[in-house]
């Protein structure tokens, strides 16, 4: 069973439209990034993933559940961070851990607070006077201290320094190699992510453009560089399925989304003037700019 | 329900201080009253304290459900921290009401809270010194404030999520709060026309009114919980979409309610004579001259609406008449010409009890004429309605006696044609026309007399006098003493009356009040005038076992006829199908509802005939309970006793046929 499976998911705001028939599945045990700039319809996406609003069509299945309207029931087994750290402010962490006690089936206060200890932050303090980093911590303290079998985190690291990013991520990978959990997590943060996440999904303009493995990915997009004089050789890189081609100086940089070797070889980009063509390996980074920035075309 | 009571408590406990604060100002209102200031007021230390606590305590209880109701989740998805409660194991239902139930036992708790001192330290709550609040001391008193503190709390999260959405869904929710304020109180002003409010406040039971009042009280209330409900459930952690969930759902509730309301009094205002559970007044053109009769009574299951018709028993056409109100008051304020072509009758103008009598008429010889509001209204308070009116015989003039005068005005025109100041005691005049131009006036006085046991009816003096219009004069003509009550029917020709003084039927000079002779000892003798001036007198027999019929001379004295009826409880003369004859109905039971028989009396010869059968639609009043109701579709004749005079009439369908 897929934790977590999206069938054609569309929402209109009067005109504009916010998602586009987006249609994936999150595997069990798997660490799904979903990835996209602002306004790409993320926050719509994890709204209906959490029953928080209702698609105009479609639908969003958690552990096998409507989550609409069975929203309680799917979350039973499901820890959230959301993009806003939204607790009450007047309640320490110890206090929101004995409310939330009381909503799942099992609760771990005492790793909970190891986990605040870990973290550094104090358990009677109330929420509205921890750091943002902090409450972003007691978030995550939160949703860990139920057991969850799949994780939602809604840009955890959003507006957190280095330290405190790092320490997120840290307890991510330490709860992934210890239970397993299946992830679910949206970020700007890709240099974390490419860390841990084993899928890898990008929405562009409210459609998903990428739903894909991270090691395939990884391995069919490369950076081809090669001197301008050999522009003519850019019709070539069609071969190659160039998703943004731009000069640099007297070199053309190309990221294409096909490489492999053979197919590589068959565009014969290098070769006719003596010169190899230069071809590097990309950053998850580089690859989502590549896929959702403005991709720039090479006059001859 | 686990989650629903870790909302409530996690309400309670980041509130407690409201709780507190309630304790402090009840304590407050316990000592203040021992300032010095204090003393002066006229009201007991205990009296005080109670006041002040119940001040103190409403006061609490009204801002703490203002605060609440426009915090306790609009401050949540404002400040979009809703979605800490969505994104847990939480359903919406367990959050709202979680939430409300806390919001309203704060509500409640703070201003008990602020009642304990006083309760403690002998304030007194009855609320016994301060006369208008009396009832807020009794339990219906704290049931009311309940409701209301109910409806400010759901009112103020409506409120507060419209307002703070910043939508432009404010502009629809103004509109439609017009909209539904319109069908509602259009729904509810025309009960409020009809006289329904005012009259249907009855210390017991639950009637229809009480009814419609719980759907209009805990109508609101429910659309308001229900949309505060909706916004959670559906608009969920988006303020906008919350609002548009909360207004969707308030507005359809609230005008689904308008809509059944709008139905209710529909339903409540088309109550037909079939309606009636039974009969309070009813009146008839004098001597049977038309098929038309006047009634009005409470309306079966309808408490409170006491709608008027006219009638007309041969047709069955049924005419609505707004008489129903004002015959509250007095005896039937509805005429119908001796000629039987025209009836009036006094309707309210607009709210019932405040605005003018306006008098209404209807031709009723004019196949589908409606009823026409007259030029002529009167005052429609109590002090100053009109105590007694009179149609002229040919249904043109109208005479009244209203404040301390008797005026007369010309029906078509609205025109005064006579206004004469009266003197003396005016607690009951009766007005009667002697012609076109000759209004004669019987006012009636209580006569002073020894101490009666309580329910003994009085004795009254009678003054009459004469109005001449053509000259505008009014002259004394007679004055008798020791009427009982109000009867009187005078002689077709007006020369003549029959008064009950307090053992014997008596025959007036109707002018002077000389009395001319004595038509029947017996309080159960009643009696009527034939044409050609004699008079017709039931009593029951001296034998026993059967009633008489006498027909007297026109001078009441000598006897010309007797007719016996074995067997018979009841006797009613109906009309003379010709000079020398009279029809009558007797019944061997007192019940009005069994088979009447029908007799045609030949009065030169004696001779009797019966006609048959007849079933008769009995207009009774209605018993306490309201259980009967009066069927007037297919019989073929009503029965019923007539309030201003007492007399018991019948007019039957085939009337004048035979």
């Amino acid at each position: 069973m897929n934790p977590i499976v999206l069938e054609g998911l569309t929402v209109r705001y009067g005109d504009r439209l916010a998602l586009d028939n987006v249609s994936f599945a999150v595997p069990e045990g798997s660490v799904y990034a979903l990835l996209g700039r602002n306004g790409a319809g993320k926050s719509s996406l994890i709204r209906c993933l959490l029953g928080e609003q209702r698609p105009a069509s479609g639908r969003a299945l958690l552990l096998d559940r409507n989550v609409w309207t069975e929203r309680a029931l799917a979350l039973e087994e499901v820890g959230v961070v959301s993009e806003e750290p939204d607790a009450p402010p007047a309640m320490t962490a110890r206090q929101l851990s004995r409310f939330c006690s009381r909503l799942y089936r099992t609760w771990d206060a005492a790793g909970l607070e190891a986990r605040l200890r870990r973290f550094g932050v104090s358990a009677t303090t109330p929420f509205g006077k921890l750091s943002k980093g902090q409450k972003g911590q007691v978030s995550l303290a939160l949703a860990l201290a139920s057991s969850p079998r799949l994780l939602v985190l809604d840009d955890p690291t959003l507006g957190l320094d280095a330290v405190a990013r790092k320490a997120v991520f840290e307890e991510l990978i330490g709860e992934l190699a210890d239970r397993g959990i299946t992830v679910f997590i949206t970020t700007h943060d890709l240099a974390g992510v490419e860390r841990i996440a084993d899928r890898v999904g990008v929405l562009r303009a409210g459609r998903l453009v990428l739903d894909e493995e991270m090691e395939t990915l990884k391995t069919r997009f490369r950076r081809v560089s090669f001197p301008r004089s050999q522009a003519a050789g850019a019709a070539r890189l069609e071969a190659l399925a160039p998703v943004a081609v731009a000069a640099r100086g007297w070199e053309v940089e190309a990221v294409v989304s096909n490489y492999d070797e053979e197919s590589f070889s068959a565009s014969r980009l290098g070769g006719e003037d003596g010169e190899d063509p230069e071809v590097s390996v990309l950053t998850l980074e580089e690859i989502f700019i590549a896929l959702t920035g403005e991709v720039q075309e090479v006059k001859a | 329900m686990k989650g629903f009571l870790a909302v409530f408590e996690r309400e309670l406990a980041e509130r407690r201080l409201l709780a507190a604060m309630g304790l402090g100002f009840g304590i407050v209102a316990v000592v203040l009253p021992l300032l010095p200031g204090f003393q002066r007021t006229g009201s007991t230390l205990a009296e005080l304290r109670g006041g002040l606590a119940f001040a103190v305590a409403l006061l609490l209880s009204a801002l703490t459900a203002v605060y609440l109701g426009g915090s306790i989740l609009a401050s949540d998805l404002v400040e979009r921290r809703l979605g800490f409660y969505f994104a847990r194991p939480l359903s919406g239902w367990a959050l709202w009401s979680g939430k409300i139930a806390a919001a309203v036992v704060l509500t409640f708790g703070t201003g008990l809270l602020a009642l304990l001192p006083a309760v403690l330290f002998g304030g007194d709550l009855s609320l016994a010194g301060y006369w208008s609040l009396n009832r807020m001391g009794q339990p219906e008193g704290f049931f009311n404030v309940g409701v209301g503190l109910l409806f400010l709390l759901f009112a103020a999260n409506a409120v507060s999520v419209m307002v703070r959405s910043r939508s432009p869904w404010i502009a629809a929710d103004m509109g439609a709060l017009i909209l539904v304020w319109a069908v509602l109180w259009s729904a509810w002003y025309r009960l409020v026309l009809a006289g329904v409010v005012d009259l249907a406040r009855k210390p017991q039971g639950v009637d229809s009114v009480a009814r419609a009042w719980a759907v209009w009280v805990w109508g609101p209330l429910a659309a308001l919980a229900a949309a505060g409900a909706a916004q959670v459930l559906l608009g969920r952690t988006d303020l906008r979409r919350a609002h548009r969930a909360l207004s969707a759902t308030l507005w359809s509730l609230l005008l689904a309610l308008g809509i059944a309301s709008q139905v209710f009094t529909l339903w409540m205002v088309s109550a037909g004579p079939g309606d009636l559970a039974g009969v309070t007044q009813a009146v008839a053109a004098p001597a049977g001259s038309s098929p038309w009769i006047a009634i009005t009574g409470p309306a079966m299951n309808r408490s409170g609406y006491n709608p008027g018709f006219l009638y007309n028993v041969d047709s069955g056409r049924v005419v609505r008449a707004g008489f129903g109100l004002a015959s509250r008051w007095w005896e039937a304020p509805v005429r119908i010409s001796a000629d039987g072509r025209r009836a009036v009758w006094l309707e309210y103008q607009e709210r019932p009890f405040s605005s003018p009598l306006v008098l209404h008429r209807l031709d009723l010889d004019r196949p589908g004429a409606r009823p026409v509001a007259t030029a002529i209204s009167y005052q429609g308070i109590y002090q100053s309605m009109p105590k007694g009116f009179a149609l002229s015989p040919d249904g043109r003039r109208i005479a009244a006696v209203r404040d301390d005068r008797l005026t007369v005005d010309d029906v078509a025109t609205g025109r005064l044609l006579a206004s004469v100041r009266l003197t003396g005691d005016l607690w009951s005049s009766r007005p009667a026309f002697v012609g076109p131009d000759h209004i004669r006036l019987y006012q009636f006085a209580a006569r002073p007399s020894p101490p009666k046991p309580p329910f003994t009816p009085l004795d009254y003096d009678l003054d009459i006098s004469e109005l001449d219009l053509a000259t505008g004069m009014m002259a004394t003509t007679g004055r008798l003493s020791g009427v009982r009550g109000f009867v009187g029917i005078p002689s077709p020709n007006g020369s003549r009356i029959i008064m009950r003084t307090r053992d014997q039927l008596q025959l007036h000079d109707a002018r002077t009040g000389e009395p001319l002779a004595v038509l029947g000892a017996s309080k159960k003798a009643s009696a009527s005038f034939l044409s050609g001036g004699r008079i017709a007198v039931t009593n029951p027999s001296a034998l026993g076992g059967a009633l008489e019929l006498r027909v007297l001379a026109p001078d009441g004295v000598a006897e010309l006829r007797r007719f016996r009826f074995e067997n018979a409880k009841e006797l009613i003369p109906v009309d003379q199908p010709s000079p020398g004859s009279l029809r009558v109905v007797t019944s061997g039971t007192e019940d009005p509802r069994s088979p009447w028989e029908v007799r045609l009396l030949d009065l030169e010869t004696g001779g009797v005939q019966s006609q048959g059968t007849r079933e008769l639609a009995a207009l009774v009043p209605p018993d306490d309970d309201h259980e009967t109701r009066i069927s007037l579709e297919g019989k073929q004749g009503v029965v019923w006793t007539e309030l201003s005079t007492l007399r018991k009439r019948v007019i039957l369908k085939d009337s004048g046929t035979d």
